[in-house]
């Protein structure tokens, strides 16, 4: 779309397609049903927005999983629209769920949304081949029809050329460029939206039926004549591109590029963190000491000082830690790097009876396991979606952070191994720990469960760009709102009912042993210690897990209000990993970092699980083997380590 | 008096901690069916119509959107 090329903003094609007045529209009550449909990440759901603004619902299709988008919009004629954002699919033939839907929403097959009166088949300019197969499957549908062609800026950047006049002219339907990221950039579509009679409705469901290998190779040719008869040139890649990818997606090289990648972030985790960890734990230190000071001794100050802030504040010191992993993960997604890994991953993966979608998921599940949970339905095989659904919540989410990260602060040495730092090296094992133990039991899975089908991996690599500082700042952002809400909310509440467990009822007159002992809490603990002394965990620890189930990460605050309540007098203890460094032997803290690495500790991970697999058997089946194998970890560690120490 | 209003501060004060961690803690579908079971009880109660206004619609909006998808993580998906 350089000068050359013809590409006006708006390309109209013959007179059948305006078969009423548009002015007749205009006195229409119903809104217009229109449907966005095209390829995954073509900028659909951006035009979407643009399109829609606030004005949208989103919910799922109901029984399942996938994402339903529905907004509203009023033309400049008074022409009200209702805009359905489909899942991005690469044909009517579909392969996943997601795809499924579009299908049969577009077809009138499905009895919750009604059929589309006119679709918008959106279709990235810069990778026009991949959308106009879709855009012809559509076609031939002969259903109303408006081809968007979107990152039109981006094109021009690239050179593409396609003479949209002739486009329009040959598939027989308005065709229009749009820039969905620029704040203007939909206006032709707007106006094509506008200019469009309102169709007759028609007969539902539509008549369709599968492709076969002849008709798809058909596709491919109508493809190939209808971009020559355009004049369409496609978009030359660079150089340097190709050179990257020769390296990056290389069976070996690209693999050892994936694991220096990934160890350079858990060094990073650790060597950057530490001086606003510090801040952050002498701020939480003096706020504390001021409500110490401000308050009479009492009930109050009691719950604010041990329970508020030494709970809440010994979760909050690991903000910096989450947030530099994520700036690492958010700037290689960024980057375009991520689905390349997807891609090299594929063959590893395959050989424990993962897909290579299955990457996407995974990753995602450092995060948190529930989005994982929640990305897993597009894989397609069933097997393949419960290997990865079982294998998910082994990843070690952002949540497990800050118990390694406290314990290895407390009994890790802060030395140099060599250029490395050994706190970090350690962090990274724990993670190569979960990623490895996650391949072993996906493995166990392939071996028991039977294979039913086979889906090739699809993907498509973008080109390689500098992370966008606007995107990483947000996702940080982003972050920092979800970990502060925690913090604020269910981390919180809980520290409070702990601080009560704890506190009440008090101790005897006679006691010899600090307050908590003989609290509800320190019942509790006593009880549970008899289940976990085997893997050397003490009353304390065993509290601990309690509040624990709700998330991690919660384990970390009860401590710190478990041992602020422990200690001698009212004194604050913020600093849990010196306390923890004397209170606990070695054995203890590796049994409990192996105990973390299998965990079940998770309710709404399990709660999730229930929901996507719409079945009790497969979160009673994880909590089980999850539970064993933390159990079994910790046990042979704890062992193992007094035995050598 | 001083104690008493500082047992009657922190009895609250854990009362609503203890209330809030187990309706963050139920999954979002439960929240919503909850919520559209005192919905429907307190239809026709005009003394309750400030209180389904100011309280429920918000919580029954915010819960019929999370009811899709997880109230605690991002909805953004990596990759």
């Amino acid at each position: 779309m350089n000068g050359r090329t013809t590409m006006p903003d708006v390309a109209e094609a013959g007179p059948r397609h305006h078969a009423s007045s548009p002015d007749a529209s205009v006195t229409s009550c119903e809104p217009l049903r229109v449907a966005l449909v095209g390829v995954p990440n073509c900028g659909k759901s951006a035009l979407f927005n643009r399109l829609t603004g606030s004005r949208q619902k989103v919910a799922n299709y109901p029984g399942v999983t996938v994402e339903r988008k529905v907004g509203e919009l009023v033309g400049t004629t008074g022409r009200r629209y209702r805009i359905v954002d489909l899942p991005g699919t690469y044909s009517l033939t579909p392969t996943t769920l997601d795809e499924a839907i579009t299908r049969d929403v577009i077809l009138g097959r499905l009895a919750s949304e009604p059929a589309p009166q006119l679709i918008v088949c959106v279709a990235d300019t810069v990778h026009l081949p991949v959308g106009l197969k879709l855009l012809l499957d559509v076609k031939r549908l002969g259903l109303p029809m408006i081809v968007v062609l979107n990152r039109a800026d981006a094109a021009e950047r690239a050179q593409v050329q396609i003479d949209t006049r002739r486009l329009s002219a040959e598939l027989g339907v308005p065709v229009v460029s749009t820039v969905a990221i620029e704040k203007a950039g939909a206006t032709a579509l707007l106006e094509a939206l506008e200019r469009h009679a309102i169709p007759a409705e028609r007969d539902l469901p539509i008549t369709w039926q599968a492709p076969s290998a002849e008709d798809t190779l058909q596709t491919q040719s109508d493809v190939r004549a209808l971009l020559n008869v355009c004049g369409y040139r496609e978009p030359a890649i660079k150089r340097w591109q190709r050179q990257l990818d020769s390296v990056v997606l290389h069976p070996v090289f690209g693999m050892l590029l994936l694991a220096a990648l990934l160890f350079v972030v858990f060094q990073a985790v650790f060597s950057w963190a530490a001086m606003p960890m510090d801040l952050i734990t002498g701020g939480v230190g003096a706020v504390g000491e001021w409500v110490s000071s401000a308050l009479a001794p009492g009930p109050l100050r009691s719950l604010l000082v041990n329970g508020v802030i030494a709970g809440a504040g010994s979760v909050l010191v690991f903000l910096p830690q989450i947030l530099i992993l994520f700036l690492f993960i958010l700037a290689l997604e960024d980057s375009g790097y991520l689905p390349r890994a997807a891609y090299l991953l594929d063959r590893v993966m395959g050989g424990v009876g993962l897909s290579g979608r299955a990457f996407i998921p995974l990753l995602s599940s450092f995060a948190c396991a529930i989005p994982g949970l929640m990305a897993a339905p597009t894989i397609p095989p069933w097997r393949d979606r419960i290997s990865t659904i079982m294998v998910a919540p082994l990843m070690t989410c952002s949540a497990r952070l800050p118990v390694y990260a406290l314990l290895i602060a407390a009994f890790i040495p802060a030395r140099s191994v060599g250029p490395f730092n050994f706190q970090g090296l350690v962090l990274f094992g724990l993670y190569f720990a979960g990623i490895g133990s996650a391949l072993a039991v996906a493995y166990v899975l392939k071996r028991t469960v039977r294979r039913t089908e086979y889906s090739p991996l699809l993907l498509e690599l973008p080109d390689y760009q500098w992370p966008n500082g606007s995107n990483l700042l947000h996702g940080l952002l982003e972050r920092v709102r979800i970990f502060l809400r925690r913090v604020g909310g269910i981390i919180l509440a809980l520290m409070i009912v702990l601080w009560f467990l704890s506190s009440y009822p008090g101790a005897p007159a006679d006691a010899t042993q600090p307050p908590i002992y003989y609290s509800f809490a320190g019942m509790i603990g006593r009880t549970l210690e008899y289940v976990f002394a085997p893997l050397g965990f003490n009353w304390q620890i065993s509290i601990a897990l309690v509040p624990g189930m709700a998330a991690r990460e919660v384990a970390i605050g009860a401590l710190g209000t478990v041992y602020a309540m422990s200690a001698t007098g009212d004194e604050l203890s913020t600093s849990l990993a010196p306390i923890i460094s004397v209170s606990w032997s070695l054995a203890t803290a590796c049994s409990l970092l192996a105990w973390y690495v299998f965990a079940p500790q998770c309710l709404s991970t399990l709660a999730v699980v229930k929901r996507e697999t719409n079945s009790w058997r497969y979160p009673l089946i994880m909590a089980g083997y999850l539970f064993g194998l933390a159990y079994l970890a910790a046990f042979v560690t704890y062992r193992l380590v007094s035995a050598l120490s | 008096m001083y104690s008493a209003a500082e047992a009657i501060a922190v009895i609250s004060i854990v009362c609503v901690a203890a209330c809030y961690a187990v309706w963050s803690l139920l999954p979002a579908p439960r929240r919503l069916k909850v919520l559209m079971a005192l919905d429907k009880q307190s239809e026709g109660r005009y003394w309750l119509s400030g209180f389904r206004h100011r309280v429920l619609e918000p919580l029954l909006r915010r819960a019929v959107k999370r009811s899709g998808s997880c109230s605690d993580c991002s909805p953004r998906k990596l990759g």
